[in-house]
């Protein structure tokens, strides 16, 4: 639709050339508008061949789609389908949508969240609708706090991140109980494929403790056990198993760090429920500081406040222009 | 042909009609417009579209038009006509409308060769693409009349017979020149019509075979001369001859049999063997049973010429279809034969043999490519690998060459053009040997061995690729030898370096003691230098004399080595230093004097050169301890120590170069004292000397590192006093001095003296320095933040005397600043500022609760002052501040309950901070990390590789097969490991020994008991792990083991994967806390004692608050206190807020049990809950003092953007800390 509007203002203004200036600015000002917006459309492609694209909308007509592809390693490639090659096409994010919530209208931002909530497979809805969530948090912690923060828990991006949105929903919703502050479960294959492509990871932990570092090496950069590896980021990344995998670094030996690191990772993936709730009791029972620091270097606690939940800022509550910012003439802390 | 059936042929009518009506349409427009114009095609485009016919027929029904017309033309033009052989006779019907000979249509594909039986009208334009471009070039030299052209019809013809029939006999050019004189053709075109001829290598009569004509076309069909002699197809013919010997026909039964001949005996292809008895048969005019005798054919003119012109058709089409057939009937039409008439045509020429089978044709040409390409997708797709090996793509090319009789270019052209197309890539075996070449580099690196693994994986890889064994073998061998001539060369260059090397640093040693011994002589000639320097110079009278007088020298034997070292240095820096080094070997004690008073004063002249003075230095140092005169000793001294600055002659105060020189004394002093071969006289009169220039008490029983530092120290000092002794005299001027000296201080002095010597310079420069202060504004600003309040205090002396207001305002701000600034609006007088500084220092003792928070006030603001602003300090530093902090904190809460609290702040005002390192005076041995030695990073890699020497001794002699001796390997595994762990392969070996099942009870018993000993080794748990993830069965001796390690409770019970998965799971939570060593080393290091402390704050707090004493008394960590504190303070709070405060207040346990679940360890967990107790705090504040909301505010919220940024956990500590003296302070600020 946008696209016909597009193209027939694009005629209109090449073709009237004897409209007033004025005309023509407003025209091309629509137009302008219009491009803004519509490059901001996130889409994802199925194709007949089976690929799934995942990219932002360029533009598109009655025979071929243009995009700019966002790969796997985040870089974006322009690229150019056929119709004809195309067997599903959804929009995933749409900036139009932002452009229309409005923050005395928190209930449309957790509506919007709800909405992008369901395409999980495409990541910037995934983060779109953790956004929303947030921002409808934010602005009206009362009533849609508990709602907002059940959708984030269920969008948590790892352990990590599901302890610190428990934890908020915790203390937002009132008639929370400590039921809620559960360990986060690991993630459990459920396919032949996947449990052979865990089995692989740890076979590469287990190679890399025996002192195999070539053969963990070699498991290590398969792409589907990097891939895999993604679950576990907030116990080791990638780049720390093939550094450590690395035949010459630290030959004889693990540093302590590194094979702490191995077996809490070898740990969540053999057992990757979580104890019960109240384990964590144990650990202000006053552990030897000196024991903490020899063993490990504790990394810092992040504030438990909606401002600083994730990466994105809820203050920044309109979307204009294709980003989000601060209302003007509001007091955004609630 | 086959029958077609009558659907095919009432289409084919339809067609017939419609082409036909097209025909007639098309004809009437051709005939007014002869040549093909855009406009023209537009017509009968339109015509065609009307009519309904194709596309493809509407042009081919043109090209015939345009093509009929044309030959019409050069038939009216008799010049350009050429006339055949045997023309045959027309109708007048076709005399009128069209040629006796039809040319064929200008089709785009080559036609096939014209019937046999039809002479052809033209070869030159018939036979074959190279015959028709010679027919479209006439640049024949002897271009063809009438006559000539049927010579060169018959030549052709009888050129061509020749070539078929002596097809494997080598035909020469001469022959055919010869045949061509016979015909009565011109020798002149000889030469081009050679060429055109089909593509057979002629050969010149005295040229060799090799030098034949390239073939004309680009696949030229192979000739049987290039065909070696004995090859199948060769063979197959012999026998295909011989069978045909004495018979007129060849049946049926007989091509049967020769066909399964040529197919399983010479393994040639159907194809091919279908052409060779072609050939066969043409060759002896046979006749295939088959065959069925052609219809007979009336003599008919008309039939001849349709024949004639159908011929090249089809030809061209490769016999009759529909578009031949359409075309054949407008050819009919011309002819005006009937449909009967035409068909019979159609079946005579349908009869007769498609080609001379004596010749390779193109049709079969390519019938044989295409037969070679199916066979060549049937192999290619068997192909396992994907690949052609040589040994295949041998064999494919003797299969296209021999099987299809293919020439070999064309084989390889098609096996290359169907690899492409199935995606099959050719491997060369020059590829295939760099591959396995490369792979065995891989494999061997520069080894010059391969063991049998790797060669049966080269093996498999060659094979794979194509290579033969033998081939892979020679490979393999020929990388060995290479390598093992690189190792020789390796070998032979090491050695050539090393005795390179060694040569090199022979000769280096021998040029050193070369010059050594030169140098002595020179130094042992001073009588013959000191006449030429007398004789020379008579200036130096007196030295002269002295030398003159005193010829013996003194000799050299009380100058040792680093004497005669440093002398040898000296000399070679500069030419003028010769002479006095020279006078060091005289005798004469003045002579020696002297020099020592020309060195001395070379030292003054170069003390800008620090490296030029140090040689001389050295050279002094070691004469004054080296002198044999005591005499000489005491002028050297006396005249070295000159050079020291004196704090009561007038400093230049723009001349740093005093100061130079005197630090090159005082290290030349160190050095000498230093000098092992110095008196002890001399040493102590060196050091008193000394002493007295410097002001300070040198001890030269000091090592030399710390007395050249106490020398520097003492140097420093002395810089200061003579600096402030002139600043009464160039109070600005002297600036500059003063910040070098106290640059040179820094590196010297500890930083509460400087400031010590610093306020003494300052109190006198600042009293005459007027309104030009603020040089010094760095200098005083230090000071006033000095910890020592007795550089205070001198400030404050200085402060009230001063009468420069400029720098009183300032100095009173500096003051204030520390002490805490007063109410506003209150004005105090300098007096006044003294006082609260002096109370705030603590030397007049604060008596009220305002004083106290003055105090309070001041040891905040310069504690707050003095923080380091990068939290990436190291942890003992970030660790003290937050003691210290805390011990403030705890001031400001005990003076927050006033009367209460008072007693308790004076403790800790008069305590202080306990420094965090206090318990460390002693590191205990129990200090030991669980992953000790891991790293390999606290022991020596020589004691690592030596310990790992032992262990895997002794896990070898754990498989020995007496049992006192795996007891004692056993035993020494436990000795070895107590400080060490294991690596993963000695553990893995170890869990064998452990698990092994062929143990007795003694010795499982004594392996038991051991067990305890190895709980501290992470590795050994998790082999333990990987050896019980692999069984197939429930062990309960292993359950024995684990339970023994881990020091639990034997696990009994459940089923194998339940047994496995708990013991799993124990094991790699054991190796990943180490609780057993957490237990042992609790208390010890500097963490510990940070919490131990801070937990001793928070519950001095918590006892100021009021709080039951159950719940601060014992606990371990600030964590618990401060949840309790936060309880408390909640609970006071949450009837006296409201909105979010009283909220907060109000959920308090819920935050502290978010705080919990979020925190991994205690430390955080602190981390976490003083955030809470900060909160609270500010709460209150703003609950007393409602403006103070904002500044609450803004110091929540600036810790919440220090945390974002961080990266360290301890910093978070002390900015909380900070945080929570700074809620204080507010809270200071408004209760005074």
């Amino acid at each position: 639709m946008k696209h016909l509007v597009l193209d027939n203002t694009a005629r209109t203004t090449a073709g009237v050339r004897l409209l007033s200036t004025c005309w023509l600015r407003l025209l091309l000002t629509i137009a302008l508008c219009l491009c803004v917006t519509h490059a901001a459309q996130g889409v994802l492609i199925s194709t007949k061949s089976g690929e799934e694209i995942r990219g932002f909308l360029i533009r598109q007509d009655d025979n071929q789609v243009i995009l700019d592809e966002v790969r796997s390693d985040g870089t974006k490639a322009r690229r150019r389908l056929e119709r004809s090659e195309i067997a599903l096409i959804v929009v995933t994010v749409s900036a139009a949508d932002f452009a229309t919530l409005q923050h005395d209208e928190p209930a449309s931002y957790r509506d919007l969240a709800e909405e992008l909530a369901v395409k999980r497979k495409d990541p910037d809805a995934h983060h779109a609708a953790l956004r929303l969530y947030l921002i409808a948090a934010f602005l009206e912690p009362e009533t849609l706090g508990r709602s907002s923060l059940l959708g984030m828990v269920s969008l948590a991006r790892n352990p990590a991140e599901e302890r610190r949105f428990r934890a908020m929903l915790f203390l937002l919703d009132p008639d929370a109980d400590r039921a809620i502050l559960k360990e986060p479960d690991r993630f459990r294959p459920s396919d032949r494929e996947q449990i052979d492509i865990q089995n692989r990871l740890l076979a590469a932990l287990r190679a890399l403790r025996r002192g195999s570092k070539s053969e963990a090496l070699r498991i290590a950069q398969r792409p589907e056990v990097k891939q895999h590896l993604q679950r576990y980021t907030d116990i080791l990344e990638h780049h720390e198993l093939v550094t450590a995998c690395t035949p010459g670094t630290n030959r004889r030996k693990l540093t302590p760090l590194t094979l702490q690191k191995v077996i809490k990772l070898e740990l969540a993936i053999l057992f990757p429920v979580s104890p019960g709730p109240a384990t964590f009791k144990v650990k202000s029972a006053g552990n030897s500081w000196s024991n903490l620091f020899k063993r490990t270097s504790p990394s810092p606690t992040l504030p438990l406040r909606l401002e600083s939940l994730t990466e994105f800022d809820p203050r920044k509550s309109q979307f204009r222009n294709g980003a989000w910012i601060r209302p003007r003439n509001v007091n955004t802390a609630p | 042909m086959d029958t077609p059936d009558k659907r095919e042929q009432s289409q084919r009518a339809d067609e017939h009609h419609l082409a036909q009506a097209f025909l007639e349409q098309a004809a009437l427009l051709l005939a007014k417009q002869p040549e093909m114009t855009p406009e023209l095609e537009t017509q009968l485009a339109r015509i065609a579209q009307q009519v309904g016919i194709p596309d493809a027929q509407q042009q081919i029904v043109v090209q015939l038009l345009l093509h009929q017309q044309a030959s019409r033309q050069s038939n009216a033009s008799p010049s350009e006509t050429a006339p055949v052989a045997d023309p045959p006779p027309v109708t007048a019907a076709q005399t009128k409308s069209q040629p006796t000979a039809p040319q064929p249509p200008p089709l785009p594909a080559p036609p096939a060769p014209a019937p046999p039986r039809v002479s052809p009208p033209a070869p030159v334009q018939t036979a074959t693409s190279s015959i028709q471009t010679a027919a479209t070039e006439p640049l024949s030299p002897a271009a063809p009349t009438g006559d000539t052209a049927a010579h060169i019809d018959a030549f052709l013809e009888q050129a061509r017979q020749r070539v078929t029939q002596d097809a494997a006999v080598t035909l020469t050019r001469s022959d055919l020149e010869k045949l061509a004189l016979e015909t009565g053709l011109a020798a002149a075109a000889v030469h081009d019509l050679l060429e055109s001829l089909t593509g057979v290598p002629l050969k010149s009569a005295g040229t060799p075979r090799k030098s034949a004509g390239t073939p004309a076309t680009d696949n030229p069909p192979p000739s049987l001369e290039s065909t070696p002699p004995g090859i199948p197809a060769e063979q197959f013919l012999d026998r295909a001859r011989e069978f045909c010997e004495g018979t007129d026909t060849l049946s049926r039964a007989v091509v049967r049999k020769l066909s399964r001949l040529g197919l399983k005996e010479y393994r040639l292809s159907s194809v091919y063997i279908d052409h060779l008895l072609q050939q066969v048969i043409n060759e002896k005019g046979l006749q295939k049973s088959d065959q069925e005798s052609s219809p007979h054919l009336p003599d008919d003119p008309r039939i001849r010429a349709f024949l004639a012109s159908a011929a090249p058709i089809l030809a061209e089409y490769r016999g009759i279809n529909t578009q031949s057939r359409l075309l054949l009937s407008a050819v009919a039409n011309d002819h005006k034969l009937e449909e009967d008439e035409v068909e019979l045509a159609i079946g005579h020429l349908q009869s007769q043999p498609e080609e001379r089978a004596d010749v390779v044709t193109e049709s079969q040409m390519r019938e044989r490519v295409e037969s070679f390409e199916k066979h060549l997708r049937e192999v290619l797709q068997q192909q396992p690998h994907g690949i052609i090996t040589p040994r295949i793509l041998r064999k494919l090319q003797d299969a296209g060459v021999q099987g299809e009789g293919l020439s070999m270019a064309l084989a390889k052209k098609t096996i290359h053009s169907v690899a492409q197309d199935t995606g099959v890539r050719t491997i060369t075996q020059e590829r295939a040997v760099e591959f396995i070449d490369r792979l065995l580099d891989d494999l061997l690196e520069h080894r010059s061995r391969i063991n049998g693994t790797m060669r049966q994986q080269l093996h498999q890889e060659g094979q794979q690729w194509g290579l033969s064994g033998d081939q892979i073998n020679a490979v393999i061998s020929e990388r060995l030898a290479a390598n093992q001539v690189t190792r020789l060369r390796s070998a032979r260059r090491t050695m050539t370096f090393f005795g390179f090397t060694f040569v090199l640093l022979l000769g280096i040693c021998s040029a050193l003691l070369y010059q050594i011994l030169q140098l002595e002589p020179r130094a042992t000639r001073p009588a013959s230098d000191t006449e030429a320097t007398d004789s020379a110079d008579t200036s130096e009278a007196p030295v002269a004399a002295a030398a003159t007088t005193d010829r013996t020298t003194a000799g050299d034997d009380w100058r040792d080595g680093p004497l005669n070292a440093a002398i040898s240095q000296a000399r070679g820096v500069d030419s003028a230093w010769r002479e006095p080094l020279e006078q060091l070997s005289a005798g004469s004690e003045t002579t020696r004097s002297a020099a020592y008073q020309r060195l001395v004063s070379l030292a003054i002249e170069n003390v800008d050169a620090p490296t030029r003075t140090q040689l001389l230095g050295n050279v002094l140092a070691g004469c004054y301890a080296g002198d044999p005169s005591d005499t000489s000793a005491q002028q050297l001294r006396d005249t070295l120590l000159d050079t020291i600055l004196d704090p009561e002659t007038p400093l230049d105060p723009e001349d740093q170069a005093p100061f130079d020189l005197t630090i090159w004394t005082i290290e030349t002093v160190a050095t000498a004292l230093s000098r092992p071969s110095l008196s002890d006289q001399r040493s102590t009169a060196l050091a008193e000397a000394t002493g007295e220039r410097i002001g300070w008490l040198i001890d030269a029983s000091l090592s030399p590192q710390e007395l050249h530092r106490q020398c520097r120290a003492a140097v420093s000092r002395h810089f200061f006093h003579v600096l402030t002794a002139a600043a009464a005299f160039h109070p600005v001027k002297i600036h500059e001095l003063r910040e070098y000296a106290y640059q040179d201080a820094r590196n010297w002095l500890d930083a509460a003296e400087i400031d010590r010597l610093d306020v003494a310079f300052l109190v006198e420069a600042l009293r005459r320095v007027g309104d030009e202060w603020d040089v010094y504004r760095s200098a005083v600003e230090r000071c006033v933040r000095s910890p020592d309040p007795a550089v205070v205090l001198k400030l404050l002396e200085m402060y009230q005397e001063i009468p420069n207001r400029s720098l009183v305002s300032y100095l009173t701000d500096l003051l204030l600043a520390r002490a805490g600034k007063p109410a506003a609006g209150t004005r105090l007088t300098p007096a006044d500022v003294s006082e609260r500084v002096r109370v705030s220092l603590g030397t007049d003792a604060a008596a009220t609760p305002e004083g106290r928070w003055r105090v309070l006030w001041s040891a905040a603001a310069s504690a707050v002052d003095r923080l380091s602003p990068s939290s990436r300090d190291a942890d003992w530093a970030l660790l003290d501040d937050v003691l210290q902090l805390a011990h403030l904190n705890t001031m400001a809460c005990a003076l927050d309950q006033k009367e209460r609290g008072t007693a308790t702040f004076d403790q800790l005002h008069r305590a202080g901070a306990p420094p965090a390192t206090r318990n460390l005076d002693n590191p205990s041995p129990r200090g030991r990390s669980p992953y000790v030695g891991l790293s390999g990073t606290t022991r020596s890699a020589i004691e690592i590789t030596r310990q790992d020497r032992y262990i895997a001794r002794a896990l070898e002699v754990l498989s020995a097969p007496r049992l006192a001796q795996r007891q004692s390997a056993l035993s020494q595994l436990v000795d070895l490991t107590r400080n060490a762990d294991l690596t993963g392969g000695q553990a893995t070996r170890l869990v064998r020994y452990l698990t092994g099942k062929n143990k007795g009870q003694v010795e499982f018993d004594y392996m038991l008991a051991a067990l305890p000993s190895f709980r501290h080794l992470p590795y050994l748990k998790l082999a333990l792990a990987d050896h019980i993830a692999a069984q197939q069965e429930v062990l309960p001796k292993l359950s024995q083991v684990v339970a023994k390690l881990l020091d639990l409770e034997e696990q009994s019970g459940g089923s194998l994967e339940t047994w496995k998965r708990d013991l799993q799971q124990q094991l790699l939570r054991h190796a990943l806390s180490g609780d057993d060593t957490e237990t042992r080393d609790s208390g010890t290091g500097i963490h510990d004692s940070v919490q131990e402390s801070l937990t001793e704050s928070y519950a001095t707090q918590a006892r100021l608050r009021g709080l039951a004493e159950a719940q601060y008394v014992g606990a371990t960590s600030p964590s618990e206190v401060l949840a309790a504190l936060a309880r408390h303070a909640a609970g006071i709070l949450e009837p006296a807020v409201t909105g979010a405060n009283r909220h907060f207040a109000m959920q308090i346990n819920k935050q502290i049990d978010a705080a919990e679940y979020l925190s991994p360890n205690d430390f955080a967990l602190t981390v976490r809950l003083q955030r809470l107790w900060l909160r609270l705090l500010c709460i209150d504040v703003v609950r007393r003092h409602a403006k103070l909301q904002s500044q609450a505010d803004a110091i929540i919220e600036q810790l919440h953007q220090e945390d974002e940024k961080t990266t360290e956990l301890v910093a978070q500590l002390r900015s909380g800390e900070t945080a929570l003296l700074r809620t204080w302070l507010l809270l200071a600020e408004n209760t005074e």
